[in-house]
């Protein structure tokens, strides 16, 4: 225990040593900022689960559990909203075992915002229960609330172990990126069919808040996961587990065995070399791509771009598990892809993959940023090569994306596609712009292992996220605008103007950027080679 | 070529106020095995990394082979080769490839950086290494990639930040020979810093000490190596006198670690 207190102190430090005085006030200030921009949802949450639990008594505490575990897994593998807080690779030049380290990140895990927000609905539900039956049921179910999150923590950190550690394995970790697109779309396929088995049992038996607290509590009394820490507070009563006794020792098993195996996973990925051969060795040809309208320094430095990009096995994760889950998102959520409605949230979740890799447009270059900078390369070019990189594989994310709707819908996706795509490409230019403006001015290095979806964090990319939700947003509030004023039989050609117009006003503010930048990145090089050339990551 | 690869006049740099380079006037002759000492702290790298362009000087002035580093930054890269402390290279590039691009960055063309590239990973045994990546390389390999990149296009001006720290034997051996044969030549200069003085006293014909960011002494070694009175005196002597140390016991204050008494 006292190596863990070391290990969180360790955390606590890093964390307030890397703000200055005034980056405490800023952070202190922007997240009194999101805590109250949020609180109808963690409120709203905390508020149902008192008057809820205060009738139901502990009967609720299974759906509430269900809730909360899916809540916290679902966007953490949809956004990669949890992370690893130590790498035990960095840290294995100290006398530490794997499973202190493992321990550790599932306890820091819990201060992560996805969990932190869902607290106040499970703090409501310890109240309700007390309310309801006295304090004793209340502080039991408090108990069963802890050993809740721990369990779903200790199964989320055991995923990101095996995931990193498939990662370093030269092709397992498009496995690796296979199978957590294969989870993230087992995810969407799971909420699809247990909300249609709501709707139609609701719609059969008429609607009742009681009747679907007892459908929620069947769906989430099935998973050991939820049923288990429920059943410690006496919520369970079929089955084995009806036994609260019985109930914590299940418990128990689901913290130690992905405790066990998520250790066993960190130890042996830690002890794995990163470092392979790469192909083509050895061509004689020159590194520059010969790209009409470039000069041989900017396709050479487009040419480092590639391949360094695709030797970043977080940046190929995200390439393939990105466009594949939206994909299936857009699929599998609306009633009709081709709708206006289809592209709606996997444009946002492709949005958000933009915002967490173009505020680290710099980053991955690590210690070479230096050598970059000592290069006689001229700021402009470098400027343009990282934003031709950068655009290059997200329209190869977007290829995948809106070919795939074409490839299934055929034609009758043509309309949606003439509309969506040019406001993508707009929104696209527009987290160029803001990307390549925050990456130089607030440079970051991006942690080099573990889950790739996972952004740089912190009040920058949760602002930069913002951001572009809001453009995102206007264009959408453009085209359903043009949509209401315009007959039917011209909606596709109005919307498609609208975007199409926005594309036309992103391209040339891009392109006007680039020299902007370039002025920046000379002013702002030494801050750079401070923050990623010389980080060192614990 | 100018009298002077290096000139300097009135150099300052501050952090946050405080200085880090203090009115660094600085002449560092042409074709000259220059080093540059200091305490750590005193201010080497950062007077390296403006003259490399990549810092700005708050005030003061700073010529590399005639050029203006805040002005001709480019053209200043373009002639000159740096090994910089840290070395800061491209993990996840291959040691040829890594040589490649640096040699086209410098104009070559694809096929004569792949040449000079194969040449140079040679004269530093690693080829059997050059396409691994570099992030499997060791320690005193990346040395020798940062030398071997800092070397493919010809510099006229070569900054060494520590360039044998980490390096063995053997390794030391043969870059202390290869620098030794391009200065001889006449047409490379050497600025290296190092903190090992037996190193710079082997190789270099001039020295200057810098301390507390102010140049403390400058000269040739053999002006240098004499006192006042004409006695002789070794580097180190003259390091130490320059930059104010008192020497002390080793060790003074350990008591627990030297096998003293002092109590757990």
């Amino acid at each position: 225990m006292r190596t863990v207190r070391l290990l969180l102190w360790l955390r606590w430090r890093t964390l307030v040593n890397a703000l200055g005085p005034r980056g405490r006030v800023v952070t202190l200030v922007g997240t009194a900022f999101l805590l109250l921009a949020l609180a109808p949802v963690y409120l709203g949450g905390a508020m149902v689960a008192v008057a809820v639990a205060k009738r139901g008594g502990h009967d609720v505490l299974v759906p509430l559990f269900g809730i909360v575990q899916f809540a916290i897994g679902w966007f953490t593998l949809l956004s990669g909203a949890l992370g690893r807080t130590f790498e035990l690779d960095r840290l294995q030049r100290y006398p530490l075992r794997p499973a202190t380290v493992f321990l550790t990140n599932t306890l820091t895990a819990a201060s992560e915002p996805v969990v932190l927000l869902s607290l106040p609905a499970l703090i409501g539900g310890v109240v309700g229960v007390g309310l309801h039956e006295g304090a004793a049921a209340g502080a039991l179910a408090g108990v069963a609330a802890v050993l809740l999150l721990f369990v779903t923590l200790a199964w989320l950190q055991w995923l990101l172990a095996l995931l990193d550690d498939l990662l370093r394995r030269e092709w397992l970790r498009y496995v690796a990126a296979v199978l957590f697109t294969g989870t993230v779309i087992g995810a969407q396929l799971l909420v699809r069919r247990g909300m249609s088995v709501l709707r139609e049992r609701t719609a059969a038996a008429g609607y009742a808040p009681d009747d679907v607290g007892g459908l929620l509590r069947d769906l989430f009394g099935a998973l050991p996961s939820v049923a288990a820490p429920a059943s410690v507070a006496g919520a369970v009563h079929d089955g084995p587990l009806a036994s609260p006794w019985i109930g914590l020792a299940v418990t128990a098993a689901l913290i130690v065995a992905p405790v066990m195996l998520g250790t066993r996973a960190m130890a042996t990925s830690a002890r794995r070399p990163t470092a392979t051969t790469p192909s083509g060795q050895g061509r004689a040809r020159s590194l520059s791509l010969p790209i009409p309208g470039l000069t041989r320094i900017q396709g050479l430095l487009l040419g480092r771009e590639l391949i360094y990009l695709l030797r970043t096995p977080t940046l190929v994760f995200q390439w393939v598990s990105l466009p594949l889950a939206a994909l299936a998102l857009w699929r599998l959520q609306a009633s009709d892809p081709t709708s206006l409605r289809g592209p709606w949230l996997p444009l946002t979740m492709l949005a958000a993959g933009l915002v967490g890799r173009n505020l680290v447009m710099w980053g991955h270059d690590g210690a070479g940023l230096r050598m970059l900078f000592l290069e006689p390369l001229a700021a402009r070019d470098l400027v343009l090569s990282k934003n031709l990189a950068w655009l290059l594989t997200t329209l190869a994310e977007g290829a995948v994306v809106f070919g795939g709707v074409w490839a299934i819908e055929g034609s009758r996706a043509t309309p949606l596609l003439v509309t969506v795509v040019p406001g993508y490409l707009a929104v696209v230019l527009v987290a160029a712009v803001g990307g390549t403006a925050i990456s130089i001015l607030h440079p970051i290095r991006p942690r080099e292992r573990g889950l790739g979806r996972r952004g740089p964090g912190g009040l920058t990319s949760v602002f930069a996220l913002l951001g572009l939700v809001v453009v995102l947003g206007a264009i959408v509030l453009m085209v359903l605008g043009v949509r209401m004023l315009l007959p039917d039989h011209w909606d596709v050609l109005g919307s498609t103007l609208v975007t199409t117009g926005a594309l036309l006003v992103a391209l040339p503010v891009w392109w006007v950027s680039l020299e902007r930048f370039a002025t920046l990145l000379e002013a702002r090089r030494e801050a750079m080679v401070d923050a990623i050339a010389k980080a060192t990551e614990v | 070529m100018s009298e002077f690869a290096i000139r300097t006049h009135n150099l300052s740099r501050t952090f946050n106020g405080r200085p880090a380079v203090d009115g660094l006037t600085l002449e560092v002759p042409s074709g000259s095995f220059f080093g540059f000492l200091g305490p750590n702290g005193a201010g080497k790298s950062t007077t390296i990394n403006i003259l490399t362009g990549l810092l700005a000087p708050t005030s003061g002035t700073a010529e590399v082979l005639g050029m203006d580093v805040t002005r001709d930054g480019l053209a200043i890269k373009r002639r000159i080769g740096v090994v910089p402390d840290g070395l800061h290279l491209f993990e996840r590039l291959s040691g040829l490839e890594h040589l490649r691009f640096v040699g086209e960055v410098h104009g070559l063309s694809g096929a004569e950086a792949k040449r000079r590239g194969e040449q140079l990973l040679e004269a530093m045994s690693l080829t059997a290494d050059a396409h691994k990546l570099v992030a499997g390389y060791s320690h005193g390999m990346r040395k020798k990639l940062a030398l071997s990149c800092a070397l493919i296009h010809e510099p006229r001006l070569l900054f060494l930040d520590e360039p044998f720290e980490g390096v063995d034997a053997v390794a030391t051996r043969e870059l202390r020979d290869l620098l030794l044969r391009l200065v001889a030549g006449g047409r490379v200069t050497v600025f290296l810093t190092s903190h090992v003085l037996e190193v710079v006293e082997r190789l270099c014909t001039h020295v200057g000490i810098i301390a507390a960011g102010r140049l403390a002494a400058c000269g040739t070694l053999d002006e240098l190596r004499h006192r006042a009175d004409g006695a002789p005196r070794t580097l180190e002597d003259l390091f130490l006198d320059t930059v104010g140390v008192e020497r002390g016991e080793a060790g003074a204050g350990l008591d627990w670690l030297t096998g003293g008494d002092a109590p757990r």
